[in-house]
């Protein structure tokens, strides 16, 4: 791993299409922007954790009875569609 | 009565129903999961099982997006066409892992920044992440 020191307003290259700028640090946030091509995907690292956590939770065991009436209750409730509203 | 139900899935929906599905990838929590079959029985539509191949013991429930968010939209980006053999937008379908909760009311959590994305030819899907601030679930209570 190579380990760079870089102030506010400095940037470093990547390969030859990809430029990340340090916008500003203010105590331990440090903001980033990164110009990179289209097809160039950027996430936060978190996000992989946060969908294998939700994988986690979501997967089913078929062992268990209750599952194969799951999705019939789910689909009643969703027919009737009394509160259709997300809620975060 | 079934009938009815099933008119209203898309021709994507069904062109993937009851066939073996691949994900190259894997899912994120799952890298040995492969190949899945996407099964629906018309009282449970529109939800859909996504049973393993590799583990038949395991699988998930899901949906297509637009049952839950009709006007879901994101950027495909091109690293994650390539893994599903770069299909034409019109035969790629996408659906959602949900988790479904049944008490009193009926729970549906979603993960709507990591949709799947499938190719309905090739059956070549991958879970994708969109690149959010909020990767936080969305529960629609029915």
């Amino acid at each position: 791993m190579l380990v760079i020191s870089r102030k506010e307003g400095e940037s470093i290259k990547v390969a030859e299409d990809i430029e990340i700028i340090v916008i500003s640090v203010d105590g331990h946030r440090v903001r980033l922007g990164i110009q990179a091509p289209k097809n160039i995907r950027i996430l936060r690292s978190e996000l992989d954790p946060a969908v294998i956590a939700a994988n986690q939770t979501a997967v089913l065991k078929f062992q268990t009875p209750e599952h194969s009436q799951l999705l019939k209750l789910a689909a009643q409730a969703k027919r009737k569609g009394l509160s259709e509203q997300p809620k975060s | 009565m079934s009938n009815t139900e099933t008119e209203t899935s898309t021709n994507c929906e069904q062109e993937i129903l009851n066939k073996a599905v691949d994900f190259p990838l894997g899912i994120p929590g799952f890298p040995e999961l492969k190949r899945f079959v996407f099964a629906q029985h018309p009282e449970e539509y529109p939800f859909a099982w996504m049973r393993s191949l590799d583990n038949e013991n395991l699988g998930f429930a899901v949906i297509e997006a637009y049952h839950l968010i009709p006007d879901f939209s994101f950027e495909v980006a091109d690293e994650d066409l390539i893994v599903i053999g770069s299909p034409s937008p019109q035969k790629c379908a996408v659906f959602f892992i949900v988790q479904i909760e049944a008490s009193e009311k009926v729970k549906v959590i979603v993960n709507s920044h990591a949709p799947l994305l499938i190719n309905v030819d090739a059956r070549k899907a991958r879970q994708v992440m969109i690149p959010t601030e909020n990767p936080k679930p969305t529960t629609f209570e029915f």
